[in-house]
């Protein structure tokens, strides 16, 4: 038990770690391109439908790529940006890639999901856009955006075991190096109920901060 | 219930209910006409609004009445300059409004306050923050914010549930305090779109109340766009009657509900009242 307990605890922090970085990542890359596609949709309050066509489709098509595959293929990117294609640090570079495309359709769909006639009474104020955006539309849509937060820790989390697959690290490393190279079960189960427990947890603290925002309204 | 918060005659026939000690000289910048002439706005090649024209004097409340779908809300809306028309032009105080952008856009949309049916208010402020809303738009100073909201919510009863989440106010203080968001910038016009449709007979006559009080008080050009008959009788001076898009019949509120010359005018004014209906 005590040896599970040291082989899962150095994995842990690393998944914890990985998953993150590239949250944080993930939300600084996807955060300004949700709130764009929101602001130029038609009808909003900077319509662009050209450029709107063109972020669309350049969305929908990072996140039909299979995470996998996209690792593979960001490897230079990784070894660019943190000087290697393997371990902890470089998975974050395509789990970022991959997450923020989603990060952009949460808070898009989050701001959506203002009721127009809030946007009015802004409009109405006299505010500018940007005055609009951040003080209005944000603060507005905060609960949903914490749950979408919540959501893609959790996708995270499952990639962040894919990465570790393929020389990523974490809990996802152990798992295949203990339970599917040594038939360490064991090893494999725990890797998984630790996952289970995060992703339980995630889920659990983004539903609580996301009621407890909606309870102080 | 409700009351009608502070009596608004005696405090601001002189000076302006937004006066602060700091600010002794600064008048209540009112007396401003509204005008709205040959607006014309059609969605999808649909007409929607028809060479619609209309004047409000100033220390007066015009009602705009119809049935859905007349027209009234986006007569409305390109009043408030939230809506662009497809030609006619909006005068606020004998200036053209219409077609600005940039700062001129935001500067005259200031100029004005508007008070919607489902009060759209910002969930996420309290009814102090909801009210402080348009003076950080104005880049009023922090200073003077608080003091300016604290007169606003007094004048609309609500000083003491300041810091209070709007979301758990009831519908009449809700639109109590749309009123005073409203106000806040110290507009020469007011316009309110179906503001009593979502309360009840008694908040509607109180929110009424309070919006003649503010008429009188503050001498605004007040048009409120209204499907309910008894809320045009009970305050309006003036009365315009549209119909499908068209202004059909206008003229002095008594005129209107007791001889209404347009068929539109006398179908409305035969219907039953329910504004007040308890």
């Amino acid at each position: 038990m005590r040896e599970l307990l040291e082989l899962i605890a150095g994995p842990t922090v690393e998944t914890l770690a990985m998953v993150s970085a590239a949250a944080l990542a993930a939300s600084a890359l996807g955060a300004p391109v949700g709130l764009l596609l929101y602001l130029i949709a038609p009808g909003g309050l900077v319509e662009r439908p050209a450029l709107r066509r063109v972020l669309d489709r350049l969305i929908n098509a990072l996140r039909s790529f299979p995470f996998i595959i996209l690792m593979i293929m960001l490897f230079p990117l990784s070894r660019l940006v943190v000087g290697t294609s393997i371990g902890t640090a470089a998975a974050v570079v395509p789990l970022a890639i991959a997450a923020a495309p989603f990060v952009a359709r949460v808070v898009e769909s989050s701001l959506a999901g203002v009721d127009r006639g809030v946007v009015d009474a802004a409009v109405a104020a006299g505010a500018t856009k940007a005055r609009i955006a951040f003080g209005v539309l944000l603060p507005e849509a905060l609960p949903s955006l914490v749950s979408g937060l919540a959501l893609t820790v959790i996708n995270l989390i499952g990639y962040s075991a894919m990465a570790g697959a393929i020389g990523g690290g974490g809990l996802g490393d152990l798992a295949v190096r203990y339970g599917y190279h040594r038939f360490r079960l064991d090893v494999m189960a725990a890797a998984v109920v630790v996952i289970l427990i995060l992703v339980e947890g995630v889920q659990a603290a983004g539903d609580r901060i996301s009621r407890r925002i909606m309870s102080m309204r | 219930m409700f009351h009608a918060g502070r009596p608004l005659k005696a405090a601001s026939r002189d000076r302006s209910p937004f006066h602060t000690e700091s600010d002794e000289t600064v008048p209540f910048r009112s007396r401003q006409r509204l005008e709205l002439r040959s607006l014309t706005k059609s969605f999808g090649g649909r007409p929607v609004v028809v060479d619609a024209s209309l004047s409000v004097r100033p220390g007066s409340i015009h009602g705009v009445i119809g049935r859905s779908g007349a027209g009234k809300s986006t007569l409305l809306r390109m009043a408030a300059l939230l809506e662009t028309p497809d030609s006619g032009v909006a005068l606020y105080g004998g200036v053209p409004v219409t077609g600005l952008s940039g700062s001129a856009l935001l500067s005259a949309r200031r100029r004005v306050g508007v008070v919607f049916q489902s009060f759209n208010l910002f969930s996420s402020r309290t009814a102090a923050g909801n009210v402080a809303f348009p003076l950080e738009a104005a880049g009023v100073r922090r200073g003077d914010i608080r003091e300016r909201v604290v007169r606003l919510l007094d004048l609309v009863g609500l000083a003491d549930k300041a810091d209070q989440p709007v979301g758990r106010f009831s519908g009449g203080e809700k639109q109590r305090v749309a009123i005073a968001r409203a106000l806040a910038n110290e507009p020469e016009i007011l316009l309110c779109d179906e503001a009593t449709s979502a309360l009840d007979p008694e908040t509607t006559r109180s929110v009424l109340d309070l919006i003649a009080s503010i008429r009188d008080g503050l001498s605004l050009a007040v048009l409120m766009v209204t499907h309910q008959m008894e809320v045009a009788r009970r305050v309006c001076d003036e009365v315009t009657v549209m119909d499908a898009g068209r202004v059909v019949e206008t003229g002095p509120a008594r005129t209107v509900f007791s001889s209404p010359s347009s068929e539109a005018g006398r179908r409305l004014v035969a219907e039953p009242a329910e504004a007040f209906r308890a």
